[in-house]
This record gives C-alpha cells, structure tokens and sequence, in this order.
C-alpha cells in the first residue's frame, strides 16, 4: 500500500471504521513511512483535542427565558392570524367592505355610461347642426350661443319637456304679412307640443335651423316673414298613437322617409298671389317657394340655414308626395331605410316624412349687405 | 409538565397539536448540545446564549413546518448552525475577529485539578482559536462529528450533502486544523 492510498483510507482508519484487513495494512505502511505516521498522529491529535473540549452548561435560567420568550409568542397573534382570524370578526367587516366595493364599482358604471351617452347626444347634435361644416368657429356667434342655451337641455332628459319656447315666440311674430291660416296655427300648435310627447335628437335640430327662428337668433324678430305651412301637412303629424308608438331614444332615426331638397332658384312668381289663394289648400309649392327677399338688414348668413319640416302623409299617397316634392325642389338626397320595412310589413299608419330644405343656390341679392 | 420519557417525536406531535409545555421538555433535552455547537462555532458565552436562544424560538416559530422525516435533533442541529454560521459572518464583516483568549470559559469549567488546569486550558484556548479561524462549514463538520459524536449520516442530514461529501470535507477540515495547530504541536514536540 503506498501513500495516497493511505491517505485515501486514513478518515476510516481513525475512526475505526475499516475492516481489520484494512486496518492492518494501514497500520503497517504509517508504521513505515514516518511522513504518514506523522500525519496520521497529528490529524488523531487534532481529533483528541477537539473531542476534550469540556461540554459547557448553558446559562442557568435559559429554559424558562426562552419558554417565557415563547408564550409572549403565543399571545401575540401572527400576521396571518391577525388578518384572518377571529373570523367571527373578521368576516362581517370583510363583507361589509365587499359590499361597499361593489356598490361603489356600480354607481362608477352608471355614471360612466349617462357620460358616454351624453357624449353622443352632443356628437349627434353637432353633426346634425352643420355636417357640411363642422368648425365651429365658422357658424354664426348667434347660432353659437343658442348651441349652449340648449346643451343643458340635452344633457338633462327631463329637460327635454320644456315648453318650446320658439313656437310661442313664433306667435309673437305674427304679421300681417303672413296671415296665418288656420290650419298654420293648429301647425303651430302642434309643434310646440312636439317636445312634450317625443325625445328625439332630430326635434332639437329643428328648434335650431328652423328658418323662423332666424329672427330670433339674429334679433331681428319683426322684420323675418314667416313660411307658408303646406297644405300637405297634416293637422297632428306625430300626436296621438303614432307619435308615442314612435317614441325613440334620443339620437334614433324617427322618420320614416328623409328627404334633403334645395329650393330652385325663385321663379318669376308673384309669391302674394299664392299667399291670397285658400288658406287651407296650401301645396307643397307654397311649402318651398323661396321666401321673399328678406330686408336688407338680416344677416345674410343666417339664411344658409336649413329649414326642417315634418310631413304626415298616407301611405298610398306617398308617391304622388314624392313626385310633387320633385317637382317643386331639387331632391339632393333622400333615404329608403323604410322601403326595407315597408317590404316585410306594409304600413298600417301615417308615413312620417323628413324634408329638410335647403336654401337656393342662387346668388344672393344685389342689395345685400356682407 | 409533560413527562420527561416521552421521545422527541411525542413532545413535537402535543407541541404542533398547541401543548406548549411540550416545548419546554425539548428545550431542557437540547438545550446543553446546542449551547456547546453554538459556543464553539462563535467561542463567546454570551453569542453562544443568544444564538441558543434564537434557535430555540426559530424551532418553535416552525414547528408547525416540521414533517418528522428527520430527528428532532437533526433539524435542531441545522437550525443553529444556520444562526452561529450568519452569526459569524456577521461578526467577521463588522471587525476582525478577536476570540476571547481569556476568561473566554465559564467559571462552572468542570475541569479542575490546578496543576494540570493551566496547560489543558491553553490547549484549550488553541483549539478554539484554530476552529474560529477554520471556514464556517469546516468547523461544523468537525464539531458535529469529533466534538459531538454525530454518526455520518446524520451530519449529512444536517448539512443536507451526500456521506462522501461529509468525509472528504471532514478530511479537509481537520487537516486545516491540524494546520492551524502546527506551530503549538511542533513547539509541543520541541519542548518535549
């Protein structure tokens, strides 16, 4: 046996562990070869010392210091048991504080929605306003300000009821130049009932491009002659039945059939002759005549806004509608979202038609002030 | 008070079940054991008391984690040669390390005989020196297995290394003893 295997076996050989073959070769070679003997002796030395390193008594009293240390432990609860237990406590306040969570997150949502909705109500009502021109800054400051006379209206349903305060003003426009007829005023009447039965985004619209409230918004009440009401339009177009079987949310599409005309350019027509005839035999010609030439002291720009009118007309005569609309304007659009309708269930009721009529494209008069 | 003749694995099963006084017999059982590995690990008294105690309540804090797969004394063992090992390294980072050379023992040194004390104490002082300087993990496994008699396999179960691993380190370990011994040894051998 030389060396290294010595020195591989001599742990073992020291603790007595090897097998007495083992040990005897072992044995031999330290007894021969003093560098491993001295190794051996030393290592064993090292052993003997260690190994007689007296055993100390730890410090009197330290059994019950560290069981006091540990009941001071069991009294104090872990973090674990302060958060969850006693759950007797612990459950009602973890619920109440559920409950108070979920019916904060609810009342978050529901005002996140009338946000939402009332987002749309105004992006409705811009669109509808001007569409072909959206800046703002480039409608007249009138109109801009009766814009936020009726945004509070519109973001408050309830407000939406208002008596309309443009149709009484309507009344106070009356002059002798206009000579309401009759059924003008049942029109009138009809049409300050309008915002009580219907919520509708496109009712605002009216209120704001109506022609007769040219006057209103310009100042200049007196001097703006009223339009002719068409004998075509009915007495009640969206009152009774109809009007609340129609009662849509604010933004929906409420007409049956839209149309967007143009005046033609005004004819070599004597318009007090049209004025004079029947007061109940209006037509659709008196409807979009071009209104006489206004004084000069109205703002020519107001006069490019639209003018919408409702019309209730029976189903079978909606063509003979069309073609006398045609006839008398210039029909730049019109919508057959009710054809579809009217296909899968024919009409039991009154049509109700959009008109929106634009001014005509002519040049404006010569006299007109910029 | 529990009995004092019940096994560890009893004391450990009414202490998880919430008999805390079963604790305190474990205590008393190993309380001298872990005293000693911690003094000679740190070879300062009052170290060796606080890090006792520090096992102690670290077993105690855990017990709820302790399974049985081992001895209660195994586990003990681990947990405070953890602590000394920190300990240790603790105190060698904050200064050079400087083992009480004197009055380092206790005055209850069970040792008397005044002729022979003096030498045997040095002896003593020298073997405490040279385990403070030996790595952390070389002077626990010489201590777990020359001073406290630990069989193989249960320092290998406190070390968490294979038997093999356990040997070759312990060969290591007492030869950077015997190393760090060898100028007393060889002035010893001289003086004899």
């Amino acid at each position: 046996m030389n060396c290294e295997e010595v020195n591989t076996h001599l742990i073992d050989y020291l603790d007595k562990t090897l097998d007495t073959a083992m040990t005897t070769r072992v044995a031999t070679h330290l007894i021969s070869c003093p560098p491993c003997g001295a190794e051996a002796s030393e290592l064993a030395d090292c052993m003997h010392q260690v190994a007689a390193l007296p055993a100390m008594d730890p410090p009197l009293g330290f059994a019950q210091r560290v069981m006091a240390h540990v009941r001071e432990l069991e009294a104090k609860p872990t973090l674990w048991q302060r958060m969850f237990l006693p759950w007797t406590q612990k459950l009602p306040l973890q619920a109440a504080a559920l409950v108070m969570v979920g019916i904060t997150g609810i009342v978050l949502y529901q005002k996140d929605e009338q946000l939402e909705r009332t987002e749309l109500k105004n992006m409705t009502l811009a669109a509808a306003l001007d569409p072909a021109n959206p800046s703002d800054e480039s409608r007249p400051r009138d109109i801009r300000q009766a814009d936020k006379k009726k945004e509070p209206a519109l973001r408050a349903p309830a407000a939406l009821a208002k008596p309309a305060k443009p149709v009484v003003e309507k009344k106070q426009l009356s002059s002798p130049a206009s000579q309401l007829s009759q059924s003008g005023k049942r029109e009138a009447e009809v049409r300050s009932e309008e915002p009580k039965i219907s919520r509708r985004a496109p009712i605002q619209v009216q209120e704001a491009s109506t022609m007769r409230d040219v006057g209103r918004f310009s100042g200049e009440t007196s001097l703006v002659p009223p339009m002719p009401l068409g004998g075509l339009r009915p007495n009640t177009p969206r009152s009774g039945t109809l009007a609340l079987d129609r009662l849509v949310p604010l933004g929906e599409r409420v007409a049956d059939y839209e149309f967007v005309v143009r005046r033609r350019p005004p004819p070599r027509r004597d318009l007090e002759n049209a004025a004079s005839k029947d007061p109940g035999a209006h037509s659709l010609e008196a409807d979009f005549a071009t209104p006489p030439a206004a004084p000069a002291t109205i703002n020519p720009r107001i006069e490019s806004i639209a003018e919408i009118r409702f019309y209730s007309v029976a189903p079978e005569h909606y063509e003979f509608f069309r073609k006398e609309l045609a006839s008398e304007a210039i029909i730049e659009a019109e919508s057959t979202l009710a054809d579809k309708e009217r296909e899968i269930a024919p009409f039991d009721r009154q049509l109700l038609i959009k008109v929106t009529i634009l001014p005509p494209v002519s040049p404006q008069p010569a006299g007109a002030p910029r | 008070m529990v009995s004092e003749a019940i096994s560890d694995a009893e004391c450990v099963r009414k202490l998880q079940r919430g008999e805390t006084d079963a604790f305190e017999t474990l205590i008393r059982r190993h309380q001298k054991t872990i005293y000693n590995l911690a003094y000679r690990m740190l070879g300062d008294y009052d170290e060796a008391a606080e890090i006792s105690q520090e096992t102690f309540l670290s077993a105690y804090r855990a017990i709820g984690n302790f399974r049985g797969d081992a001895n209660f004394s195994t586990w003990l063992y681990r947990i405070a040669l953890n602590h000394a090992t920190t300990r240790r390294k603790t105190l060698t980072t904050r200064q050079q390390r400087t083992v009480p050379m004197e009055n380092s023992e206790p005055a209850s040194d069970p040792n008397p005989g005044p002729p022979e004390s003096m030498e045997k104490k040095e002896i003593r002082q020298r073997v405490q020196q040279a385990l403070n300087r030996l790595e952390p993990e070389d002077a626990a496994v010489i201590l777990l297995r020359d001073l406290q008699d630990v069989p193989y396999e249960e320092v290998a179960r406190v070390l968490e290394v294979p038997i093999g691993t356990v040997k070759s380190r312990l060969h290591r370990a007492r030869q950077a003893l015997k190393s760090e011994l060898a100028s007393y040894f060889y002035a010893g051998r001289k003086a004899v």
